[in-house]
This record gives C-alpha cells, sequence and structure tokens, in this order.
C-alpha cells in the first residue's frame, strides 16, 4: 500500500509540475509577440557572397524589397534546372511587379560552382535571377543562418552529389521570412505566393 | 544454313514428301523471313528479349552544365524477369541509375547500387522526382530538337539502344505518344 501512495503521489506530483513549466512558457511565449512571427527562431543573418558578375552582395541587398532565394547546385541534373526555369516563368507572369522581387540562386557547391561557372548557367535563364557562390566558409554560414539543408554525397568515381533542400524562401521587404514554395509546387499556388509577397512588401 | 538454301527448300526443287515435311517443320519460320526480307532479325529478337522502351526524353541543359536526367518507359511483356544494370552513352563520361527522393523539403539523389528490377508482365517509368538515368560529365551541351544515344544494359536481355529525345528546359514529361515515335527495342538506331 505505501509503495502504491508513493506512487500515486510522485504521479501526481509530476502532472503538477508539467502544468507549471507549460503556464510558464504560455506566459513567456505571450510576452515574446506571440504569432506575429512566422518563426520563433530568426531565419537569415548576416553573409558576404560575390555574384555572378564578380560584385561583392552582403545581406544588405535584401532590404528594400522582397527576395525569393533558391539554395542548389549546377551539377543538379532536375530539381535545380526546372526550379529556375520555374522562376524565370514566375517573373515573367509577373509582369512588371517583378521588378520589386528580386531572385537569388545560392550555390551550396562552392567548391565546382565559381563565379565563372555560375554566370555561364544562370544564362541561360532570366537576367534577373542573380547567382550567389563564395569561399565555403561563406556559403556555408548562409546555409546555416537560413536554416536550410546540404551535404555531400561521394559517388564510386570520386565526384560527388548535394543532398540539399529544394524550397524556394520567400523573404519580404525587410529580409524578413514569410514562407516557402515547395519543389513542383502548382504553378498557380506558386504566383499567388509571389504576388501576396510582393504586394504586402 | 544460309537464306538462298532455305529459299531453295522452299521453291520444293526436292519433292519428296518425307523431305519436304520436315524441310518444312524446321524451317517454315524462316521461310516467311525470307520472303519478307527485313523481318528476321526483328523475329529473332522477338524471341529472345521482348523488352521495349518508348518515351525516352531528356532536357536540354543550361551553359555549362555537366549533367542531366534521362527518362524513359520500359515493359517487360515476357513471362521472365529482367534488371536493368547499366547505362552508358558516348555524350556522358558516366552514366548511371539514381533514385530521387524528396524528404521533407530535402532532395536527396541515391544510385540504384544493384540496379532496378523489372519483373515479368510488368512497366517501370523513370520520370523526374524518382528513378532516372544520371549522365555525368556531359561532353556537349544538350540542345532542344537533338537526340542524346544510350545504351541501356539488362542483365538478361543484355544491351539495348535508345536515344533520348531532347525536350526543353523546363519539361516536365514526354511528348505524348503520337506527336513523336518512341524507340523500340532492336530496332538499333
Amino acid at each position: 500500500m505505501t509503495a502504491l501512495r508513493i506512487v500515486r503521489y510522485a504521479t501526481w506530483g509530476a502532472v503538477a509540475l508539467v502544468l507549471v513549466v507549460v503556464a510558464y512558457l504560455t506566459w513567456h511565449w505571450q510576452q515574446a509577440g506571440g504569432v506575429d512571427r512566422l518563426a520563433p527562431v530568426a531565419i537569415g543573418g548576416p553573409f558576404t557572397l560575390t555574384d555572378q558578375h564578380g560584385a561583392t552582395v552582403t545581406e544588405a541587398a535584401l532590404q528594400g524589397h522582397p527576395s525569393a532565394l533558391f539554395f542548389g547546385f549546377t551539377f543538379c541534373p532536375d530539381v535545380c534546372p526546372t526550379t529556375l526555369f520555374e522562376m524565370s516563368g514566375w517573373l515573367e507572369r509577373l509582369g512588371p511587379d517583378a521588378d520589386r522581387l528580386k531572385i537569388y540562386f545560392i550555390t551550396v557547391d562552392p567548391e565546382r560552382d565559381t563565379q565563372e561557372v555560375l554566370a555561364e548557367y544562370l544564362s541561360a535563364f532570366d537576367p534577373r535571377i542573380t547567382g550567389l557562390t563564395g569561399t565555403p566558409e561563406a556559403v556555408a554560414e548562409m546555409i546555416k543562418g537560413y536554416r536550410a539543408y546540404a551535404a555531400k554525397v561521394p559517388l564510386d568515381d570520386g565526384g560527388y552529389l548535394m543532398d540539399h533542400t529544394a524550397s524556394v524562401y520567400l523573404l519580404d521587404s525587410e529580409a524578413v521570412f514569410r514562407g516557402t514554395i515547395s519543389y513542383q509546387e502548382d504553378p498557380d499556388t506558386a504566383l499567388a505566393k509571389l504576388r501576396r509577397l510582393v504586394d504586402n512588401s | 544454313m544460309t537464306l538462298a538454301r532455305a529459299r531453295d527448300v522452299c521453291t520444293w526443287r526436292t519433292f519428296w514428301p518425307v523431305r519436304a515435311m520436315r524441310v518444312a517443320i524446321l524451317f517454315g519460320a524462316v521461310c516467311a523471313g525470307g520472303n519478307a526480307g527485313q523481318m528476321s532479325p526483328a523475329l529473332a529478337q522477338a524471341t529472345v528479349d521482348a523488352l521495349s522502351i518508348t518515351a525516352a526524353w531528356t532536357r536540354a541543359t543550361p551553359p555549362g552544365a555537366r549533367s542531366a536526367g534521362g527518362y524513359f518507359t520500359i515493359e517487360n511483356p515476357g513471362s521472365e524477369a529482367d534488371r536493368l544494370v547499366a547505362a552508358s552513352s558516348p555524350l556522358a563520361a558516366r552514366v548511371e541509375i539514381h533514385q530521387m527522393r524528396m524528404q521533407g523539403g530535402t532532395m536527396t539523389m541515391r544510385p540504384a547500387a544493384d540496379g532496378v528490377a523489372l519483373p515479368p508482365r510488368s512497366s517501370l517509368t523513370l520520370a523526374p522526382g524518382g528513378l532516372h538515368l544520371m549522365l555525368m560529365g556531359l561532353t556537349q551541351s544538350l540542345a532542344e530538337g537533338t537526340s542524346v544515344p544510350v545504351t541501356l544494359t539488362l542483365q538478361n536481355a543484355g544491351d539495348i539502344e535508345v536515344r533520348l529525345e531532347v525536350l526543353g528546359l523546363g519539361a516536365r514529361g514526354p511528348v505524348p505518344a503520337g506527336a513523336t515515335d518512341g524507340t523500340e527495342a532492336g530496332s538499333g538506331r
């Protein structure tokens, strides 16, 4: 009997503890502003990279206009060229609003994707798409800041592929993360998301 | 036994019933083949491997791109299982078979180490977002409107030549049947 009583008290104690913790976290969350911001963790951060024309680009470039960011690499046979193609299509369909939206293609493979490689590769797509590369450290920092995922996958012949986040990040004119467009998302849905982003920024 | 000899027999110059009957049974198929001319090689092909490849396509590559995906539908109407184990192309240093997966927004690609199984009476489609040929180390850009020769190696059927039609940069799928002719096994083009 005694043992059972101990167990019962201990369990009630645990329940009480959980309630106290939840109450505290809720209060803390309310203090932090509730659902005003999409994510409680910051997405973004400072970066220093080079575009395909050789100009230095930092996080300041994201201020003052909506942006769409895509992390990929030129050795990618499917997701990357098709997403870039879709993005070119979005720019066309947005019409004059497209001038306000800036699109960035950030390489997750800076060792192979140099400035020259990016310049050549992106010449097949809308010239308003800017490619960004840099030192492996600088690129890694940007990937980390945007909570994106990129990892090398070695192949038998010594080459490698990259696993990477395939979604497009949408940022408003204050460079605040506002959502994503998934790979192979319905084109009309994607366009609607972009219009909303441009209209609200 | 040469074709001339077979034709010889078929004209019934040797008119003995027993020999004629034996000959008819043995060379019936060859006669039909000989008379039809070109059909002979295809007939031989059909009895060995009945696999067919259709809707073979790829996309035009951006300048400087060193890899491309290859897609097609392969049908195994026979009663024997087979396996696609390797591929090669004169336009690529290396061709592998890869499986792409989207895992919660992250794209991953892995080589299919043991190839791809083709069960009896089944059809398999390699398409964007899933299984595909990975052409690596392209020796040239792929231009829309051209085609890429690829040799597929099957465990039982051996080598099959196909040509991947090069579609546009953002193509999502093959041209519907009828608009362009798919490549059949054994045609050797």
